[in-house]
């Protein structure tokens, strides 16, 4: 009796606890929003139904629809109507202290341009497309334009790229934009402008798990790991594993069924929430704050300038016109942009574009002091100042100074588009 | 189908099932063989094509060389083994890099049957292990299951036919130790690959990982890259120690004991000692058949080192034909010719320090070292290795940090919690001898488990990179 006690002890036990303990987590997470956990509260991420319902004085209903269709990635082009993709981190996305008829920078950009179409008494008008993630890296701007540009040809006809100082610090790439970058028509696209740009090296660094170059990929991700060095290969086997493994649909449903245990489907909130803890230990152990200097380390600096250097070259190539803007920074100190990183930043970024024929517009210092916001200590943060994202009205701002500078650039139609 | 996959925690389930309602041995070699087929056949029938006829080739070698022992004979196996290796494995690595042609590009689409280097050096002992007249007389069906056994078909542990064959004969019935300890490993491996391995890999966030340390072009320290090869160190530990936990896991649920192919290499006090402790069971392999016959043909000790090197070489190759890997096999030949000249010299010498100080700087030696040799392994290219080596003996290089604060941070949580687990370990252990050691231990254990496997799940979302997959 004593050993068969024994034997059943453990695994129900265990199993018990898991259960128990696992789908306790999972419930107390239900609610985690991987795009605001580490955010002010008073940060609200715009989306298509709450723009929908929404109701701007001075604006007209097919107005808001245009601005509410800006946040439909999949949409498909209205004919005749050029499409302008419009690429930048959260701080194109999202709103702080969001009011009652606010906007994003790409939705008011799109209701600009309607209305100048308008008042020159046209029907045509660009369609602004929103290809932003939070916190894009100079890689998926890259992959992003490209994917939008291969998968639907004719897809992108003009580019707003919102250039991103804090951005110039990651390389990485997202699951998601990893598997726009595996697709045949986009993967064989980087492999030629790796090819075709020898001398842009260090950009096609992070590039090389998707083009197959003296690198493999695992049957999953993003990495070579050390794969790097072993036998080419090994790419197409280990693509071969996935395409040709026929449990894979057997893999798919057990995967479903077990996401009706709460643990696994929570399982990207647990993530989240395990990562924002590790966050808050971080900062409390290091005394870092929101203002705390968070400098570019100089070889993430020069790998996504090269790849910003080859986005621009393959919008060329494509004879997409690019329009670039350097992306405001909260004008008071102490600040997380350092100085040297921000003179550095509009050097190199204007100078690169001037060479490939891009426009760049300094908007930097354009979003004054009171349009941006501060944690309140009610949230737990003391105060801390928000230098990544602004007011509704620093969104107009920010599309109002695109139209004037280059309205004609970003509004022209050009004869026999579509 | 992957290790960490709830199909092959099904596969496992239904195999175990089954197979214990068998009660002829041929039987159950024959539903051990068709699962393992099955299972190889999710990476590519044609793969499993290529493993039959390697198995069958390598069967009717062994028949040739049991009827007549001749170097002949064995030579014909041998040449059979390295030329499908050759054809998979490393020609179309030679016509990447020689050839622009046609006939180069088409080579290179040679599809890489996943684990031929494992299987194809298991063939090869089983041919040695007949020539130097040991006795084995397995049926084709019982050669074929050692070849190709599902636990250890994709990446070892390398087993040898003398320790499989008794095995495969017996109608094992698995028993509550077997069940037990089988899942326990599983669990463990599970963890060390999905969670420790991945965490080191991709850093909590996309950027901040060893993968994306080492993908940057430039501007290292010599800081981060030591941090770096450390970090890759543990990442290829945790990630192929955790396998190989779940290889050994699956196949005790069914009664078979492999060999074990790790053993806290980490703590080794010296490089002989480190390769005693990582990949066994391939380093065993490498010590049977290439260095002891090296350096059993002169008695020189000049001749011995040499072996040693020549023998790290061939390791080195096995795991890819490109300079990084061959110098990374270099370095570790160097290094355990060095340490045997050390041991003679301190024989000969008086000179001794203090027990303890002595072992600390053993250990700290010998794990700088294996970490430096590292960067060998995982290097894009030869110019990186320059870069970064660069980087570690310039000692301006030591100013600045490249990487990010977190990453250093996760480096010290999770390499600093496997030390102290290592200590911890030990101590448990001596604790478990105890009878009330081991009821506290049993009690307390569901915690354990049930935490690993909550980790595991919420860690199963980011997708796992086996590193040793391609070998």
């Amino acid at each position: 009796m004593n050993i068969l006690l024994r034997r059943i002890y453990v695994p129900v036990a265990s199993t018990l606890l898991f259960l128990v303990v696992g789908n306790a987590m999972a419930f107390r997470v239900s609610n985690f929003n991987a795009l605001t956990a580490n955010q002010n509260a008073r940060l609200a991420f715009q989306t298509r139904d709450e723009t929908k319902s929404l109701k701007i004085s001075g604006l007209s209903s097919s107005e808001m629809s245009l601005a509410s269709s800006v946040l439909n990635r999949d949409k498909a082009p209205s004919a005749g109507r050029p499409q302008l993709l419009y690429i930048g981190n959260s701080q194109t996305m999202a709103i702080m202290d969001r009011q009652p008829g606010d906007l994003t920078s790409p939705q008011w950009l799109q209701v600009l341009l309607a209305q100048r179409a308008k008042a020159s008494s046209s029907s045509n008008f660009v369609e602004v497309r929103l290809g932003s993630f939070p916190n894009i890296t100079p890689t998926e701007t890259l992959i992003e334009l490209v994917a939008a540009h291969e998968n639907r040809p004719g897809h992108v006809d003009k580019l707003v790229l919102c250039s991103v100082l804090e951005e110039m610090r990651n390389v990485g790439v997202r699951d998601e934009v990893e598997k726009m970058a595996r697709r045949a028509p986009v993967a064989a696209e980087l492999a030629r402008l790796a090819k075709q740009n020898p001398d842009l090296r260090e950009a096609q660094v992070p590039l090389r798990p998707y083009i197959g170059a003296k690198s493999t990929s695992s049957s999953s991700s993003s990495s070579a790991g050390s794969s790097s060095n072993a036998a080419p290969t090994a790419t197409v086997a280990a693509s071969g594993q996935s395409s040709t493994d026929f449990t894979a649909p057997l893999e798919t449903r057990l995967q479903d069924g077990a996401e009706r245990l709460p643990i696994f489907a929570q399982r990207t909130n647990l993530y989240g929430q395990a990562y924002s803890l590790f966050y808050a230990f971080r900062n409390r152990l290091a005394g870092i704050n929101s203002s705390s200097p968070r400098p570019v380390p100089p070889g993430d600096y020069a790998t996504n300038l090269q790849l910003l250097e080859l986005t621009l070259r393959y919008a060329r190539s494509q004879k997409i016109p690019v329009t670039v803007y350097l992306s405001p920074i909260r004008p008071i100190q102490p600040n997380p942009n350092v100085a040297s990183d921000v003179a550095r930043f509009r050097r190199d970024v204007p100078a690169l574009c001037k060479r490939l024929n891009a426009v760049c517009l300094d908007y930097l210092d354009i979003v004054p002091e009171k349009l941006w916001t501060n944690y309140t200590d009610a949230e737990g943060q003391g105060g801390q100042r928000d230098f990544a994202h602004f007011t509704g009205a620093a969104h107009k701002l920010v599309a109002e100074k695109l139209i004037t500078d280059v309205g004609d650039r970003l509004g022209q139609v050009n004869e026999g588009s579509r | 189908m992957k290790f960490q996959s709830l199909t092959y925690l099904l596969f496992l389930l239904v195999l175990w099932c089954v197979s214990s309602q068998v009660r002829s041995i041929k039987g159950r070699q024959w539903v051990l063989l068709i699962a393992s087929y099955g299972f190889y056949a999710t990476l590519g029938w044609a793969f499993l094509g290529v493993l039959i006829v390697s198995s069958l080739v390598n069967y009717v070698c062994g028949q040739l060389l049991i009827r007549r022992n001749t170097l002949t004979n064995l030579l014909m196996g041998v040449g059979f083994n390295l030329l499908i290796l050759g054809c998979f494995k490393y020609l179309p690595s030679f016509a990447g890099t020689t050839s622009d042609s046609g006939l180069g590009h088409l080579i290179q689409t040679i599809a890489f049957p996943v684990g031929i280097s494992f299987w194809t050096f298991q063939a090869l002992s089983y041919l040695f292990d007949i020539y130097r007249d040991e006795e084995l007389d397995p049926t084709p069906l019982e050669f074929c299951l050692y070849i190709a056994f599902w636990p250890t078909v994709l990446s070892g542990p390398v087993c040898r036919m003398p320790e499989m064959l008794p095995q495969f004969r017996q109608l094992v019935r698995p028993n509550w130790g077997d069940v037990a300890a089988g899942t326990h490993r599983i669990v463990v491996g599970l963890f060390m690959k999905v969670v420790l391995s991945q965490l080191l890999a991709k850093g909590f966030n996309e950027g901040e990982g060893v993968i994306a340390g080492f993908d940057q072009a430039s501007g290292w320290s010599g800081l981060d890259v030591w941090t770096l090869a450390i970090g890759f160190g543990f990442q290829l530990f945790f990630d192929f120690a955790g396998y190989s936990h779940i290889a050994i896991g699956s196949a005790r649920l069914f009664g078979f004991r492999l060999e074990e192919n790790f053993d806290h290499p980490y703590l080794s006090l010296s490089v002989s000692s480190f390769w005693t402790r990582w990949h066994m069971s391939l380093s065993s392999w490498i010590r049977d058949y290439v260095f002891m016959p090296l350096a059993t043909l002169r008695r020189q000790i000049w001749w011995r080192q040499l072996a040693l090197v020549l023998a790290m070489l061939l390791f080195g190759f096995w795991h890819g034909a490109t300079l990084p890997f061959v110098l990374w096999g270099l370095y570790h030949g160097v290094l355990l010719a060095g340490h045997r000249q050390w041991q003679q010299w301190m024989r000969r010498s008086n000179f001794s320090l203090p027990a303890p100080l002595a072992k600390f700087l053993s250990w700290g030696l010998t794990f700088l070292l294996i970490c430096l040799g590292w960067i060998f392994f995982r290097a894009q290219d030869m110019n990186q290795v320059a870069v970064m080596l660069k980087a570690v003996v310039t000692l301006g290089g030591y100013r600045h940090l490249a990487l990010r604060p977190n990453f250093y941070m996760m480096m010290l949580l999770v390499v600093g919690g496997y030390f102290l687990w290592s200590a911890l370990e030990a101590m448990f252990l001596r604790l478990e001898k105890q009878r009330w050691g081991r009821a506290a231990f049993t009690a307390l254990s569901p915690i354990y488990y049930a935490a690993a496997l909550i980790l595991i799940v919420i860690w199963s979302k980011q997708q796992s990179v086996f590193v040793y997959f391609q070998f």
